[in-house]
């Protein structure tokens, strides 16, 4: 076995993945400082998300079985280890678990979140760094050059790491109340976009234009656009 | 009325790094006992059969490693013996000789002594 086939076969994804949460972990117990709350409390929150994200993860999994073509002919450890994790998917999965069951155990949800989202930006932007060291999530063929710089594939996934670290930093400093909701839109519409620029197979849900991926973020722009379009009503009549 | 609660983040920390490489472990250790079972010259159902088995046991294994060290602080005895068992579980998987199995059980195994050994502090009852 050589150095450089160790190196390709380690579990660089899960790896970041890892140390992306412990560091979302530990973004979300420094901003969870201004909540007025025990900290018995908001260690329990910390366990609430884990299960919340476990449950995202695996359903992700088990929806790429049903996103790609032919999955159901191969054997349960094949069609798991094929099917990958489709992290959109896992996180509004995580977001609705971990909502129902904030509010089933008393926590203010609309607190809580805005110190939530910051950990989910950067844990995000970490585990895509992992995609680049592991070669997935990559985009489509270019042929861009810029003095001897040249970039043979579309950085989709740079482009999504530098969004992700402006907004923690914003989240951090600037943008202090509605995160979930700016997050969510932000992040959907630049899905949607970049979605056109990915170069992997991207699956089948409803239809065969847009991508699974695609159709759940136009879905979540449009409930966004639903539920603010009240607000900004009572805005623009002020 | 007051509560023990753990200070000590090191549970947490190995338990989800335990998990990180517990997972490629699972799939491994499946695979593995599928390729054993081949070659012993099992039947196919039987091959699959076996590596479904150590898969799940696997994966089970990093799932409890995953949310027992989030109770490393809340709930210390709890977790210690959950990463214990975490650590139990994957050290059955060793049994297909894989390494990513080996590395979840030392740090499960670490994160069950801290969580055990780790200061403690009073809380007030909620």
């Amino acid at each position: 076995m050589t150095f450089n086939s160790v190196i390709q076969s380690f579990p660089w994804y899960n790896l970041f993945a890892g140390l992306a949460l412990i560091a979302g972990i530990y973004l979300y117990r420094f901003n969870a400082r201004k909540i007025d709350d025990f900290p018995q409390r908001k260690d329990f929150l910390i366990i609430i998300m884990g299960v919340a994200a476990v449950a995202g993860f695996a359903l992700s999994n088990v929806a790429g079985w049903f996103f790609y073509s032919g999955l159901f002919e191969l054997t349960l450890l094949d069609r798991i280890r094929a099917a990958g994790f489709t992290f959109y998917a896992g996180l509004l999965v995580f977001i609705a678990i971990s909502w129902r069951w904030m509010v089933l155990f008393g926590f203010k949800t609309d607190l809580y979140f805005n110190e939530i989202v910051p950990s989910i930006t950067l844990f995000h932007a970490i585990a895509r760094i992992g995609c680049i060291l592991a070669g997935c999530c990559y985009g489509i063929k270019i042929d861009f050059q810029l003095l001897s710089f040249t970039i043979s594939r579309f950085p989709v996934r740079e482009i999504e790491i530098i969004f992700l670290l402006i907004m923690t930093v914003l989240f951090q400093i600037k943008i202090l109340k509605n995160r979930l909701i700016i997050y969510l839109a932000g992040y959907s519409l630049l899905r949607l976009i970049l979605e056109f620029f990915r170069g992997d197979d991207r699956g089948y849900l409803v239809t065969g234009v847009l991508s699974p991926t695609q159709e759940m973020a136009l879905a979540v722009l449009i409930f966004i656009m639903v539920i603010s379009f009240p607000k900004l009503k009572s805005i623009a009549k002020k | 009325m007051s509560k023990k609660r753990g200070t000590s983040s090191v549970p947490m920390i190995m338990g989800i790094i335990g998990t990180v490489f517990q997972l490629p472990g699972a799939v491994c250790s499946g695979a593995c006992a599928a390729g054993l079972g081949s070659v012993a010259g099992e039947s196919q159902k039987a091959v699959n059969d076996v590596a479904d088995f150590y898969m799940g046991l696997g994966l089970v294994a990093a799932l409890l490693g995953f949310i027992c060290g989030l109770f490393g602080k809340r709930n210390p005895v709890f977790a210690g013996i959950g990463l214990l068992i975490a650590a139990i579980l994957s050290g059955i998987t060793l049994i297909t000789f894989n390494f990513f199995s080996m590395v979840a059980l030392i740090l499960f195994l670490l994160g069950s002594i801290f969580a055990f050994v780790q200061k403690k502090e009073e809380v007030p009852e909620q």
